[in-house]
């Protein structure tokens, strides 16, 4: 399996769980102490009405944040499968268009257009992680774009590989959030998890040797750009 | 006493605000640098608890610019990442005491009462 972390990754990855975890733990020992304090030393029919009203305002704020800490615990989970790849002879050209049609481009007011090479080579990877990769970055295209626009999707052959372009006029990114934009506790549109999704997106394109570039400005769109290395060996197409 | 709670998370908001109110403390609470530094240009506060690392801008912002407007409030700073070189940068911008989050109620209780004294 391809090791799919640096150590400058790990570290930066574990200060963002640090960060995001914080909060809801912080959050649930506070509430919990208050609520003790507030009923130390009392039996049950010494508590008042206001004692019962201050635990059951406690216990939904504990199972709020507890429930935060759970989400956060299965986005990593996710991480972790990420970069496990199965690999096989993969069809990018597919990989790119099945997620496509998962998005309800039209319904938005988005136009598609398509560019891609007829002849594309095929690659070593995990077919059904590069769709959910490609998914999460047409995904995030798609939520840049709530007042409609246009999406393009190229892809095309290079001399050292493959080179795909996923580019929007949506909203496009502010330095700070461009930064962070495949970080698993980054969110700059709405729909919960898209953070994670895209985080998971950058460690299966990491794992299969692509390299991932962003290009982006308030206003002014996104392009994401994905080149894939290709092995001298050509690689046979996939069974259908 | 007036209490300025600044944090994007908004349960860390709330507990903070039901904690410090049940003290005595009159406590205000908001989600963002821009807000807090709106706040405190038409409103006096006594102290201001203030998440370092907050979404559009970092405490030392908030810190640097309390100190050219000449407001001359104290802040603490709640960092979640423990880290020196973040305390001590806060302390250089003017913090009056940094609390590594998750920390404990009295821990905090004891930093506020240190420099404000205890609520009504």
């Amino acid at each position: 399996m391809a090791p799919v972390c640096s150590n400058d990754r790990l570290r930066s990855l574990l200060r963002e769980v640090i960060h995001a975890i914080n909060s809801p733990i912080g959050v649930v020992l506070g509430t919990a102490q208050f609520v003790s304090e507030g009923i130390r030393g009392k039996r049950l029919e010494e508590l008042t009405a206001e004692d019962l009203q201050e635990i059951q305002e406690a216990m939904a704020v504990i199972e709020r944040q507890g429930r935060r800490c759970a989400d956060l615990v299965h986005g990593m989970r996710a991480l972790v499968h990420a970069g496990q790849l199965e690999l096989k002879p993969t069809d990018v050209q597919a990989c790119l268009l099945a997620p496509l049609e998962e998005i309800a481009w039209a319904e938005a007011g988005i136009e598609v257009r398509k560019d891609l090479e007829a002849d594309l080579p095929c690659i070593m990877g995990d077919p059904e992680k590069l769709r959910e990769a490609f998914l999460a970055i047409e995904r995030r295209a798609f939520q840049a774009m709530s007042a409609g626009g246009r999406f393009g999707l190229v892809a095309r052959k290079t001399e050292t590989g493959i080179e795909v372009c996923f580019e929007d006029n949506g909203v496009g990114l502010a330095p700070e959030h461009r930064s962070k934009l495949f970080s698993p506790f980054h969110s700059t549109g709405p729909g919960e998890g898209q953070g994670w999704a895209l985080a998971a997106a950058s460690l299966v394109l990491d794992a299969h040797g692509a390299e991932l570039e962003l290009q982006s400005e308030p206003g002014q769109g996104t392009r994401v750009i994905v080149r894939f290395p290709v092995s001298p060996d050509p690689v046979p197409k996939p069974e259908a | 006493m007036k209490l300025l709670v600044v944090d994007d998370d908004p349960g860390m908001c709330r507990m903070l605000v039901r904690v410090f109110r049940a003290d005595g403390y009159t406590v205000l609470a908001v989600g963002s640098g821009a807000e807090a530094l709106d706040l405190l240009g038409r409103e006096s506060v006594d102290l201001v608890l203030l998440d370092y690392y907050l979404k559009d801008m970092e405490a030392g912002e908030i810190l640097a610019r309390a100190r050219e407007r000449q407001w001359d409030v104290p802040m603490i700073v709640m960092s979640g990442m423990g880290e020196r070189e973040t305390a001590e940068k806060a302390l250089q911008q003017g913090a009056v005491a940094i609390l590594d989050k998750p920390f404990d109620l009295a821990d905090i209780r004891r930093r506020v009462k240190e420099h404000i004294g205890p609520g009504g």
